[in-house]
């Protein structure tokens, strides 16, 4: 089983390196067609007259993805709700702010993590960490379980739950955003190497925590 | 067990149907557009109210520093001239050099006896 689960997280980081954002940008064609509607949803975004119309297609281009990106943080279905909402504030409170030094689903994904994070850091009492909230994140994944959900996939939740936050959001981002490292690092802030240290040992911290609770 | 984890692959074991994320979105995107102008004048307001404190913190600095640096040398400047206004009311060198030897034995060492109070 841990040998299939590698090779498979393997086939993910091989299929991520070769096709970066494949849903996001397809393939090169399409991608410099949509590096263009990219430049034209900013223009408009950047305009007072076109802005809030601008801004509707943007979450409605963005706004599953970025929804179920906090979801995967915060875990919790109403905490996600509130994330969402002050994420939308701040998309369109910063789009002045917005130079175009990283594409826009770079951006987006910034705010939504930070705002995500933010979100959590809130919980923790004083001088708590955020890596020392994984219990309770494990027993909400539990909680927020669909009734008929399988019981590999709640495991499987709870051990990418439990692991440090830095770890946890470079297997998210990797895992199932399908992120290039780069773009990972201008989202998360961190360098290219601790990502990669951080998604392997994410991978080996997984497979070691369903090894000892699916058998 | 391959199976099942091939199963899993990247589901979550919570779901939420489109139609409910596609709400979600919507109503962020109408509170977004309701909140952005007041939260846009609550960063302004605050900013002002930072580089007020800031400015009121520096002018309260300065204005302790000036008034240090003027008590001190307005005590200074006093002093002189008291110092100053003695020695031109009362050359003391001169009255010094103008006495011979004897009498300024007589300034320096005289009895107790001769001060009436004694």
């Amino acid at each position: 089983m841990w040998h299939w689960f590698l090779t498979f997280c393997r086939f993910a980081h091989q299929k991520g390196r070769k096709q970066p954002m494949k849903e996001a940008f397809g393939n090169n064609i399409t991608k410099s067609t949509e590096m263009t509607d990219e430049k034209n949803l900013i223009a408009r975004l950047k305009s007072a007259e076109e802005r809030n119309e601008a801004f509707g297609e943007l979450l409605k281009a963005y706004g599953d993805k970025l929804y179920w990106h906090i979801r995967r943080i915060v875990v919790s279905h109403d905490d996600a709700e509130d994330v969402m909402q002050e994420t939308a504030v701040k998309i369109l409170t910063g789009l002045d702010g917005y130079r175009g030094d990283s594409s826009l689903a770079t951006w987006l994904y910034r705010i939504a993590t930070n705002e995500a994070l933010l979100h959590l850091r809130r919980e923790c009492r004083l001088f708590q960490s955020l890596d020392s909230l994984g219990e309770t994140l494990a027993e909400r994944v539990a909680a927020e379980a669909d009734v008929d959900a399988d019981r590999a996939t709640v495991v499987f939740q709870q051990a990418v739950a439990l692991l440090p936050t830095q770890q946890r959001l470079a297997f998210n981002l990797r895992y199932y955003d399908e992120m290039p490292y780069e773009q990972m690092a201008q989202v998360t802030g961190k360098s290219v190497g601790s990502l990669k240290t951080n998604y392997h040992l994410a991978v080996e911290r997984i497979k070691k925590y369903l090894k000892e609770n699916m058998i | 067990m391959n199976e099942l984890i091939e199963k899993v692959g990247k589901r979550l074991p919570y779901s939420e149907s489109p139609s409910y994320v596609d709400n979600l979105v919507e109503q962020s995107r109408i509170n977004a557009l309701a909140q952005a102008p007041s939260r846009k004048r609550q960063r302004v307001r605050r900013l002002w109210l930072t580089a007020a404190s800031a400015a009121a913190v520096v002018a309260l600095v300065a204005t302790v520093a000036l008034r240090l640096a003027f008590t001190a040398g307005y005590g200074q400047e006093q002093l002189l001239c008291s110092v100053e206004t003695v020695e031109q009311s009362a050359p003391l060198s001169e009255v010094l050099a103008s006495m011979t030897d004897e009498q300024l034995a007589d300034i320096a060492y005289f009895p107790t006896d001769d001060i009436p109070e004694y």
